[in-house]
C-alpha cells in the first residue's frame, strides 16, 4: 500500500502529562526542519523549500548516530499475517507490500516531502500538450538473476494490469478519457506512455506499482508459476525463504543499482497481534514494529526503544453514511450529526490523545488539503437539536428519543433510531459506544454492533447498513487517488454527478495550482451533504529498538520504513 | 477382535465424508465473502472485480457441485489450494503441522510426568499437607483460564525477567551450536507448554489419585499384602499398573484435542502451528484450509479414538469387542 | 468439555438410608462433610448475589464512560473507582459485578442448553436401544471428531455474535458427553429389577422413563451439570479472549480480559479483577462438583 508523506506540519494536542493523571506519557519532542518538496507547475516540476515540524516520541535518550556499517540482520515485526501474495500484481495488502518493497522496484518512487525520486527510471520528461510521457530506465538497472530491466518489462508489468478479466488485487486506473493508454518501447531501456488525453497523476501511480520481469512471468497466467514462490525482483534485497507462520527472509542484492544495501538480511517475523509483539520487542527478538497508541505507557521508560509517530498521518478516520438508508438521507440529519460530534472525546478516548480532529474529506496529505475554514459550526448540541426539528424530528412523547413527524418516506412516530457498525473491533470498535454516548444528547437512539470483516462486509456490500465507522488512509499526495472511494459502486450509494464532473476535471488537469481549485470545490460539496462524517487523523507508531538506524538521519519517511528506502537501513550492532 | 477394527476403520469413511460436508455447509453458511478478503476493507468494492475473483476461486458454481468437485480432488489426494495465498492446503497444513503437533506431545508428556507422581502420592498419603496442597494447585490449574496464567508469564517471564523469549519456536538467527540450540528450543517450548497443559496436568493429577485409591480398596491388593508381598512390590505391580491404564487411554484420548485447542495458546507465544493457521483461515473465510483442517483433525481424532481401544483391548483382558 | 466418567457407572444405589429419608438427604448429609465443596458453594452464593443483585451493588453504570477522567488510558484503583477504571473511564468494579451476570449466565443456560439435548439423546438410545442407539452415538462420535472451538467460532460467525448465540453455539457442542452419560445409566439400570418389575405390571415407556430411570441419573447428571457450568465459564472466556465470543460493549468477564494484554504491564487491574473471578466461578464449580461426586459415591465416603 502507498503511503504518501508531506511534511508540511504536524501538531500534537495535549502533549504533557495531564496533571492528575496517573500513568505516564510518554515525553514529546518537536523538531522543526526543512525539506524539499517537488511541485507541478504548469506540467513541470519544480522543486521548493518549505519548513515543517516534527513530532518524535522518546522513550530513552537516543544514542548519537553512528557511521553507516554494512553487515549485519535487521528483524522486522509483522502482525498482519502472512503476506498472502507474493506476486507483485496481486499485492494490495500491508504485509506483503512490506516484503515486496525490499524485492521489487518502481519507475519512481516516493522520497521524503511527498517528491518523486528517481527508482527504475532515471529520468523521465513529458511531451509539451502533457499527453506523452516517457521513462529512461537505468543503465545498471538489473534483475537479481542477471538479465537487465528493459522497457519491455515494463509494458508487460502495466498491459497485464489493464487487463479488465484479471482477478489482481493491485490495479490502478491507467486509462484517462476513457482511453486505456498505450505503451511504446522505444528502445531497450527507453518507454513512451501515450495517453489520449494529459494525465495530472500518471506520475504518483507510477511510484505504487512494481515492475515485474517478463522472462520470468508466466504470460498466460500470472498467478501461477515458480514465481509466484520464488519472486525475483530488481530492489536491494533478494527473496530467500519463507517459513510460513513463522518468518519470511530476504537477503541483500549485489547486483543492485546504487550499491549493495547496508544490511546482509532482513527477517520478516510474523507475529499474530501487536500485543504479543511488545514483549518481542522488548526482549530484543524483534528491531521493530508498528504499535498502536494505546500501547504507548507499556513502552515508556524502556531504555532500549525508540517510539516515533508513523509518519503516515494521512489515515482518516470516519462514519461513512448510507445515503439512501430512510433516517439518513436528508442531508440535515447528516449536518446535525456531525454537528453534534465533540471531536475531542474522540481524540482521547480512542487515541489517548494521538490525532487529530478532521472535518475535510481529502486528507492533510493530499496537496489540495489546507486548513480551511469549516462550512458547518463547530460541535454545537443546540444548533444540531435545531437542524433535527427543521428536518422533521421531534420528541413529542417525552422519553428523550426524537420521532418522525412529517419526515418523507417515514411513518409519523417512528423513532429516531439507526444502527452504527464497523468491521474491525480492535480498530474503530472503541468509536462505537462514544458515538452512543454523544448523540444520545440529541435524542437518537443509537445500536451499535461490532463485526467480524466478513460479515461486515456482506452487510455493507448489500447496502444494508446504516452506517458504519472505518478509515482509510496512506493516498498521498494525489487526490485523484481517492477516487476509488468514490465510485460505481461506493458504500455511501452517493452518486452526484457534479462531483464526478469535477473528479474528472482534476485528471486531466496538469497544473496543480488549478487542480486545487477544483479539489476545493469537491471539498465545499461533500461538507454540505455529508456522505461520511470525518473523526480524525490517527497515528500509529513505529517502535524500534536502538540499534536500527536509517542512513541520512531523520528520513524517517511514510509508512514502514523499511518498504521504501531498504537499502539506506543499518544496524549498529550484529 | 480383528473384525472388530477393520469394521471401525471402514466406519471412519463414511463419518468423515459426513464431517466434510457439515463444515462445508457451516462455512458457506457463515456471513461473508472469501473474494471481499482480497480487496483492502477500506476500499470500495467494484462488482467486476469481485466477481473476477470469485470465478478464480471457484465460487461462482453452486454449493453442491463445489462439494462434488472439492470430495473429487481429496479423493486423488489433493486438498485444494488456499483462497488466499494459493499454496496448496497440504503444504500449508503440513508446513505447520509438526509445531502445533511438537507443541501437543511435549504438553501431554509434561502432564503425564507432573500428574502421574503427584497423583500417586497424594493417593498414598490421603489427606496429607501434599494431599491438600497438590488438590489446591489442581483445582487451580483446572479453573484458571490458560491465556490467563499465559499472559502472566509472558509478563513475569519476558517483560520483568528478561529469562524467556516471547515468540516463535526458535530464535532468529539460530544458534548453530547443537547444544545451545537444543537449550535455545527449550526456552521457548516451555512456557507454551505448561499454558497447554495446565489443564490436563491438574485433572489427570486429580484422576490419578482416584483412580489409584479405587484400586487400592479392591481385594486383590488386599490379597497381595496378605500374601506378603512388600509393599512396594504391591504398589508397583499391581496397583500402579491396573490405575494407570485408565489414565494412559484418557491422555491418548486427549491428544488429539491438544491439537485442535491450541489455538489461544498460539496466539499466545505467536507459535507457527494449525491453531494459528485455523483461526486466521476462520476469519479470512479461506474455505480449502478451514475443510483440510476439519478434515484432518476429525480423521486423528476417529484414529486415536480406534487406538486407544485397540489399546485397552490389548491392556485389560476384561475388555472383549465382539 | 466432554465428560468421560468411567467411574460412576451408574451405581447410585443408595446405601444407610434410614426409613423415610430421601436419597437427597442422605447426599447432603455427605456433601456437608466435604469442606472444599462448602467453601465452594459459600463463593457461588456470593456471585450470585453479585449477579443479581449488580444494579444495587454497582456504584455506576457499567457503559457509562468517562473520557475527561481516563484520557485514553486505564486509571488505578482509588476511593470513587475501587477497581480502577478502563480506558474509556468506565467504572471497573461496575463492570466486574455486572460481568458476573453474562459470565453466569452464560454456563448456565449453554448447560441447560446441552442438558435438554443430552438428556434427549440420551434418553432415545438408552431406552430404545438398536437401530437409534447406533445412529446416535455415530452422530455423537461424528460430532465429538469435530475440533470443537474451530466449529464454535463457525457457528459464532454465522449467528453474529451475542450473549444468546455464544451459549447457543456452546450448548450445542457439549451435549454428547451428557448423552453419553444417560445412555450408560439407562442401559446399565435397564436390566435391574425393579425395571423388569415396572416393565411386567405394564408401565408405558414414558412413565418409564419419567418416573422410574430418569431419577436414578439425577445424581450424576447433577454432578455433570456442575462440572459442566465450570467449563462453559472457561470456553465463553476464551472465546472472547480471542473476539468470538461476547462483543463489547457487553462486558463478560473473559471479555475484559482482551485489553489486558495491552495494559498488562501498566494497569495490573485490568487483567487481575476478572481473572480472578473466572478463577473463583470455575474453581467453586469445580469444588461443588467434586463434593457432589463424592457424596454421590458411597464407596469414596471419608473419615
Amino acid at each position: 500500500m502507498k503511503k504518501f508523506l508531506s511534511l508540511t506540519f504536524v501538531f500534537l494536542i495535549g502533549v504533557t502529562l495531564v496533571a492528575g493523571c496517573a500513568t505516564p506519557t510518554p515525553e514529546v519532542q518537536v523538531v522543526k526542519e526543512t525539506v524539499k518538496e517537488t511541485v507541478i507547475v504548469e506540467g513541470t516540476p519544480q522543486v521548493v523549500e518549505k519548513e515543517i515540524t516534527k513530532v518524535v516520541v522518546v522513550t530513552s535518550t537516543p544514542e548519537p548516530a553512528t557511521d553507516p556499517r554494512y553487515g549485519g540482520t535487521f528483524i522486522a515485526g509483522v502482525t498482519f499475517g502472512d503476506p498472502d501474495t507474493l506476486n507483485p500484481i496481486d499485492c494490495d495488502s500491508y504485509t506483503c507490500g512490506q516484503v515486496l518493497g525490499t524485492i521489487f522496484s518502481y519507475l519512481v518512487r516516493l522520497g521524503p516531502g511527498g517528491q518523486l525520486q528517481p527508482d527504475l527510471a532515471e529520468t523521465w520528461e513529458f511531451s509539451g500538450d502533457g499527453k506523452e510521457l516517457t521513462f529512461y530506465i537505468r543503465e545498471n538497472a538489473n534483475w537479481s538473476d542477471g538479465q537487465p530491466v528493459t522497457a519491455e518489462d515494463v509494458i508487460f508489468t502495466l498491459e497485464e494490469l489493464q487487463d479488465p478479466d484479471a482477478p489482481y488485487t493491485r490495479i490502478h486506473d491507467l486509462s484517462i478519457a476513457g482511453e486505456p493508454i498505450q505503451f511504446e518501447a522505444v528502445d531497450a531501456k527507453t518507454v513512451k506512455f501515450i495517453m489520449a488525453d494529459s494525465y495530472g497523476p500518471i506520475l504518483s501511480l507510477m511510484s505504487d506499482m512494481w515492475i515485474m520481469p517478463k522472462h520470468l512471468v508466466n504470460a498466460d497466467d500470472p498467478l501461477a508459476g515458480p514465481f509466484n514462490q520464488q519472486p525475483i525482483g530488481s530492489g536491494p534485497f533478494k527473496f530467500v525463504e519463507w517459513k510460513q507462520g513463522e518468518s519470511l527472509t530476504v537477503e541483500a542484492n549485489e547486483g543492485y543499482y546504487d550499491s549493495r544495501p547496508y544490511l546482509d538480511k532482513i527477517v520478516f517475523r510474523m507475529i499474530p497481534s501487536k500485543e504479543a509483539a511488545v514483549p518481542a520487542l522488548q526482549s530484543g527478538e524483534i528491531d521493530a514494529v508498528e504499535v498502536r497508541s494505546s500501547q504507548l505507557p507499556q513502552l515508556q521508560g524502556d531504555r532500549n526503544l525508540v517510539v516515533i509517530p508513523d509518519p503516515d498521518y494521512d489515515h482518516a478516520v470516519q462514519f461513512r453514511i448510507n445515503t439512501k438508508s430512510p433516517i439518513l438521507s436528508n442531508h440535515l440529519v447528516r449536518q446535525a450529526l456531525n454537528i453534534a460530534t465533540d471531536r475531542e472525546e474522540y481524540i482521547w478516548g480512542v487515541w489517548g490523545g494521538y490525532a487529530e480532529p478532521s472535518n475535510t474529506m481529502f486528507s492533510k496529505a493530499a496537496f489540495c488539503w489546507e486548513a480551511s475554514e469549516p462550512t458547518l459550526p463547530e460541535y454545537d448540541v443546540e444548533a444540531a437539536k435545531a437542524l433535527l426539528e427543521e428536518a422533521g424530528w421531534k420528541d413529542e412523547d417525552g422519553d428523550g428519543i426524537r420521532e418522525a413527524h412529517g419526515v418523507e418516506g417515514l411513518d409519523d412516530g417512528t423513532p429516531f433510531s439507526f444502527e452504527l457498525i464497523t468491521y474491525s473491533a480492535a480498530r474503530y470498535g472503541p468509536l462505537l459506544p462514544i458515538a452512543q454516548a454523544q448523540w444520545k444528547k440529541v435524542g437518537l437512539d443509537l445500536k451499535i454492533r461490532v463485526l467480524e470483516p466478513a460479515a461486515a462486509g456482506e452487510i455493507i456490500d448489500a447496502y444494508e447498513h446504516d452506517m458504519y465507522a472505518g478509515g482509510w488512509g496512506s493516498f498521498g499526495r494525489e487526490p485523484q487517488m481517492y477516487r476509488g472511494m468514490w465510485g460505481k459502486g461506493n458504500t455511501y450509494q452517493y452518486h452526484n454527478p457534479k462531483v464526478n464532473e469535477l473528479w474528472d476535471a482534476g485528471a486531466r488537469e496538469v497544473d496543480e495550482a488549478k487542480r486545487k481549485a477544483i479539489y476545493d470545490e469537491m471539498e465545499n460539496i461533500y461538507a454540505e451533504e455529508l456522505p461520511i462524517i470525518p473523526i480524525a487523523f490517527d497515528y500509529t507508531f513505529l517502535a524500534t529498538r536502538h540499534r536500527v538506524v536509517l542512513d541520512e538521519a531523520g528520513l524517517y519517511t511514510f509508512g514502514t520504513v523499511w518498504t521504501y528506502y531498504s537499502e539506506k537501513l543499518y544496524v549498529t550492532q550484529e | 477382535m480383528t473384525r472388530y477394527v477393520i469394521q471401525r476403520v471402514v466406519q471412519i469413511i463414511p463419518m468423515l465424508i459426513l464431517i466434510s460436508i457439515l463444515s462445508f455447509v457451516l462455512m458457506r453458511l457463515a456471513p461473508g465473502d472469501p473474494a471481499r478478503f482480497f480487496l483492502d476493507p477500506e476500499k470500495a468494492v467494484e462488482p467486476e472485480k469481485l466477481a473476477n475473483i470469485r470465478r478464480s476461486l471457484g465460487l461462482d458454481q453452486p454449493v453442491p457441485i463445489q462439494y462434488i468437485r472439492w470430495l473429487g480432488r481429496v479423493l486423488q489426494g489433493d486438498l485444494g489450494y488456499s483462497f488466499r495465498s494459493r499454496v496448496p492446503v497440504a503444504e500449508e497444513i503440513f508446513a505447520r503441522l509438526p509445531n502445533t503437533v511438537k507443541l501437543g506431545l511435549a504438553a501431554t508428556l509434561l502432564s503425564l510426568i507432573v500428574a502421574i507422581p503427584v497423583g500417586t502420592i497424594s493417593a498414598l498419603k490421603q489427606y496429607s499437607i501434599f494431599d491438600y496442597l497438590s488438590t489446591l494447585f489442581a483445582f487451580l490449574g483446572i479453573s484458571m483460564p490458560n491465556f490467563w496464567i499465559g499472559l502472566l508469564l509472558i509478563y513475569i517471564f519476558v517483560g520483568q525477567l528478561g529469562i524467556l523469549p516471547a515468540v516463535g519456536t526458535e530464535s532468529i538467527p539460530a544458534p548453530t551450536d547443537a547444544w545451545a540450540r537444543f537449550v535455545d528450543s527449550l526456552k521457548h517450548y516451555i512456557m507454551p507448554t505448561v499454558v497447554l497443559g495446565m489443564q490436563s496436568m491438574a485433572s489427570w493429577a486429580r484422576y490419578q489419585r482416584s483412580s489409584l485409591l479405587e484400586v487400592i480398596r479392591q481385594d486383590y491388593i488386599r490379597t497381595a499384602r496378605a500374601k506378603g508381598l512388600c509393599e512396594t512390590t504391591v504398589l508397583l505391580r499391581h496397583a500402579l499398573r491396573n490405575a494407570l491404564i485408565p489414565l494412559i487411554t484418557l491422555a491418548m484420548l486427549s491428544v488429539p484435542r491438544l491439537l485442535g485447542g491450541a489455538f489461544i495458546t498460539e496466539s499466545i507465544f505467536s507459535w507457527p502451528g494449525v491453531g494459528r493457521l485455523a483461526v486466521h483461515a476462520l476469519y479470512t473465510r479461506d474455505y480449502p484450509i478451514i475443510q483440510g483442517i476439519t478434515l484432518m483433525s476429525a480423521a486423528l481424532v476417529l484414529l486415536a479414538n480406534l487406538l486407544a481401544d485397540i489399546l485397552y483391548a490389548m491392556v485389560d483382558p476384561r475388555v472383549r469387542y465382539d | 468439555m466432554t465428560i468421560t466418567d468411567t467411574k460412576t457407572k451408574g451405581q447410585v444405589a443408595p446405601l444407610n438410608k434410614a426409613k423415610g429419608e430421601s436419597q437427597w438427604l442422605l447426599i447432603w448429609r455427605n456433601f456437608r462433610q466435604h469442606k472444599l465443596a462448602i467453601l465452594g458453594s459459600v463463593i457461588l452464593l456470593v456471585l450470585f448475589a453479585m449477579a443479581i443483585f449488580a444494579p444495587v451493588l454497582a456504584p455506576y453504570d457499567p457503559d457509562e464512560m468517562d473520557i475527561k477522567y481516563s484520557r485514553g488510558a486505564p486509571q488505578p484503583p482509588t476511593i470513587e473507582h475501587p477497581f480502577g477504571t478502563d480506558e474509556f473511564g468506565r467504572d471497573y468494579m461496575s463492570r466486574t459485578i455486572y460481568g458476573a451476570q453474562i459470565s453466569l449466565s452464560v454456563g448456565f443456560v449453554s448447560v441447560g442448553i446441552s442438558l435438554v439435548l443430552g438428556i434427549l439423546a440420551g434418553v432415545l438410545a438408552g431406552y430404545f436401544g438398536g437401530h437409534i442407539d447406533s445412529t446416535l452415538m455415530r452422530i455423537v462420535d461424528v460430532l465429538l471428531s469435530l475440533p470443537s472451538l474451530l466449529v464454535i467460532m463457525m457457528v459464532n460467525s454465522y449467528l453474529e455474535p451475542s450473549i444468546f448465540n455464544t451459549m447457543l453455539a456452546i450448548g450445542l457442542f457439549s451435549w454428547m458427553g451428557v448423552a453419553r452419560l444417560v445412555r450408560g445409566q439407562f442401559l446399565s439400570i435397564r436390566e435391574e429389577e425393579f425395571v423388569l418389575a415396572a416393565r411386567c405390571i405394564g408401565v408405558g415407556p414414558v412413565r418409564m422413563i419419567l418416573r422410574h430411570l430418569l431419577p436414578s441419573s439425577m445424581a450424576v447428571l447433577t454432578v455433570a451439570a456442575t462440572i459442566g457450568i465450570a467449563s462453559a465459564i472457561l470456553t465463553e472466556s476464551g472465546l472472547s479472549f480471542l473476539g468470538f465470543g461476547i462483543q463489547p460493549p457487553t462486558s463478560s468477564w473473559g471479555s475484559m480480559l482482551q485489553s489486558a494484554q495491552t495494559f498488562m504491564r501498566t494497569s495490573w487491574w485490568i487483567s487481575f479483577f476478572p481473572g480472578l473471578c473466572i478463577a473463583l466461578a470455575v474453581l467453586s464449580f469445580n469444588f461443588v462438583g467434586d463434593g457432589l461426586r463424592d457424596s454421590l459415591d458411597p464407596k469414596l465416603r471419608h473419615r
